[in-house]
């Protein structure tokens, strides 16, 4: 839903600008106004920005995804608790892959609280289950402030889903990264090099997109396939 | 006089334009604010090429000179991008390499980042102990908005302990205000005031910021590894690819039947199909003709599994002229069914036969708006 109100879900064709049907001394009239705002509108809602996509790592085990990753990296802290998804694992390279940055939109309006929202952001992660007994397979997704692992960085937004060995079988799962509150700007970009116009920046609120995974199988793997990340409108 | 960004979309409503009455200047000035925010904040984030070190078997990243292309359309109002790379970990001493990067003509470098193709690069860094990402700045304003075939290229030069590139990505940087009468589309948003005529000029730079924010804003679709010179065969070689002479899976080096997904603008609604450009950086190991195939179908997610829509799955066939061991571009139009609130893209290609290859670097989709 576009923040700003449109005639139809539908961008309007006009004439091109410079095409002579806007004449000096001619006033802009209240039909053209009202499909400009409207396609304005509409085009504030619908440029997402596909923030990135890659291959998953194939098979993953308990041998992949946790027992190397944690001995080699010396750098993660773990933390032995059951009540954060994001300490399941320790975000190095062998199970997590990262994306980013982008330079969050805020094109949602928010009540609880009040305020400009920035675009949700869905990750869609093609994978599979194997039937190996007793198995689960977590596929994790968090959405921080930096190029660091979601334990060393803010966590705007979160989530996580699992795959269990008593349903195996491919699956294309979709996770929604959704900012519950509006965000504060974190990061000063440059904007304008220096040349005819002064050198400018940007203080703007940049975020990058984390997935994860973990599986406990041994002799049958799990997979992960295909990692897609992008905003969505809806 | 410069006109501010605001970084959020406006919240204006119809209502406030009545037929046969005056256009309020507080509607003006919001219709300026929403066209500076499509044009001047909601900028462009392209595809990333993501590098994972490759599984046992095949020639390893180690001390392998390569090269990772990021597929870049500069939108109209985009002034400065900011290109991060990762690198691999340094894992052991004189685990380095050396990254140089080729911009699309018309660009500079405003801060190199080190990435210079010179100094010697490890992650984490000297002196820290946590990675990070190295951060290049460039001046885009003079490449020309909407060029297809742009390309930011990362030349990877490991020593024999450095695994090179890990992930690169290009962000356009948002414009915290646009200058009035420089080259961006820009609607002057002071020169909108009370008792004020609105000149026939700021009605045309609406309509021309309105342009820029359909056709100048480009989605960025990519699946970007690394291509490099090693020619070892299918058994080993670190490249996507594929051997047989006939229509099948391509070898991911892991993923078995990847499958991506996106959510097209629709900007018609569900029945206007989109206007993309499909592109192909590609090697084959002798003359021989090959083909790579983009199935792409619009549909949306259920219960964890993948719902078709009534448009069914559109086939590109993408000819690929041998190349006899040279790597090279291939760009051809594609239309994206919209009619569901997703796309799904997947790949098959037929290689040159049984002891030659076709090598695959990078594909993607850039939306091709007119």
């Amino acid at each position: 839903m576009s923040i700003g109100e449109r005639i139809s879900a539908a961008l309007i064709p006009t004439p091109a600008a410079a095409s002579g049907w806007l004449a000096d001394g001619a006033p802009l009239d209240s039909g053209s106004a009202m499909i400009v705002h409207s396609n304005l509108a509409h085009l504030a809602e619908r440029n997402t920005r596909l923030v990135g996509h890659a291959l998953g790592p194939g098979p993953i085990t308990l041998a992949t995804t946790f027992t190397a990753p944690w001995l080699a990296s010396p750098f993660e802290t773990y933390e032995s608790d059951p009540t954060t998804h994001l300490r399941t694992i320790p975000w190095s390279r062998a199970e997590s892959v990262h994306f980013g940055p982008v330079a969050l939109s805020h094109t949602r309006l928010g009540t609880a609280p009040a305020g400009f929202y920035p675009r949700k952001v869905r990750v869609v992660i093609h994978h599979s289950k194997s039937s190996e007994a007793a198995t689960t397979s977590y596929l994790i997704a968090a959405l921080v402030d930096g190029p660091d692992t979601p334990l060393r960085s803010q966590v705007y937004a979160s989530t996580f889903t699992t795959a269990v060995a008593a349903s195996p079988g491919s699956y294309v799962t979709s996770l929604v990264l959704n900012c519950a509150a509006p965000l504060r700007p974190a990061e000063s970009w440059r904007s304008r090099a220096s040349g005819t116009s002064a050198p400018a920046s940007t203080t703007i609120t940049p975020a990058w997109v984390w997935v994860g995974w973990y599986s406990d199988t041994v002799a049958t793997p799990d997979t992960v396939d295909a990692i897609s990340v992008f905003e969505v409108y809806q | 006089m410069s006109t501010p960004v605001p970084q959020a979309a406006s919240a204006f409503a119809l209502a406030t334009v009545r037929t046969g009455q005056p256009v309020r200047v507080g509607g003006l000035e919001r219709m300026s604010a929403e066209g500076a925010f499509v044009v001047g904040h909601n900028l462009h984030k392209t595809g990333e090429a993501q590098i994972p070190l490759r599984p046992a078997g095949r020639t390893v990243l180690e001390g392998l000179t390569h090269r990772v292309q990021v597929p870049y359309v500069r939108s109209e109002g985009a002034q400065v991008a900011r290109l991060a790379v990762e690198l691999h970990p340094s894992d052991e001493l004189g685990g380095y390499q050396t990254v140089a990067v080729s911009l699309p003509s018309g660009a500079s470098m405003i801060d190199d980042g080190d990435l210079d193709g010179s100094t010697l690069l490890y992650n984490p860094a000297g002196g820290r102990t946590t990675p990070r990402e190295l951060v290049a700045w460039i001046d885009v304003s003079g490449v020309t908005a909407g060029t297809l075939t742009d390309v930011v290229q990362l030349t990877v030069t490991p020593s024999a302990k450095g695994a090179g590139v890990r992930r690169a990505t290009v962000t356009e940087s948002p414009l915290a205000a646009f200058a009035v009468g420089g080259s961006e589309p820009v609607v002057d948003g002071a020169a909108v005031r009370t008792g004020r005529l609105v000149a026939e000029a700021w009605t045309q730079d609406v309509f021309t910021v309105m342009k820029a924010g359909r056709a100048g804003y480009r989605q960025h679709w990519a699946v970007s590894g690394l291509e490099s010179d090693d020619v070892t065969g299918a058994g080993s070689t670190p490249h996507w690819s594929r051997e047989a002479a006939t229509l099948g899976a391509v070898d991911w080096l892991g993923a078995v039947t990847p499958a991506w997904y996106f959510a097209p603008r629709a900007l018609y609604g569900s029945a206007t199909s989109g206007s993309w450009q499909a592109r192909v950086r590609y090697r084959t190991s002798n003359a021989t003709t090959c083909e790579l195939r983009l199935y792409v179908e619009a549909g949306d997610i259920s219960g964890a599994a993948w719902a078709g829509a009534g448009s069914g799955v559109v086939t590109h066939t993408i000819t690929l002229p041998g190349t006899s061991g040279s790597w090279a571009w291939l760009d051809q139009a594609a239309t994206i069914p919209v009619d569901g609130p997703l796309v799904r893209v997947s790949i098959e290609a037929k290689g040159p036969g049984v002891g030659q290859l076709l090598s695959i670097g990078c594909v993607a989709l850039i939306e091709a708006e007119l």
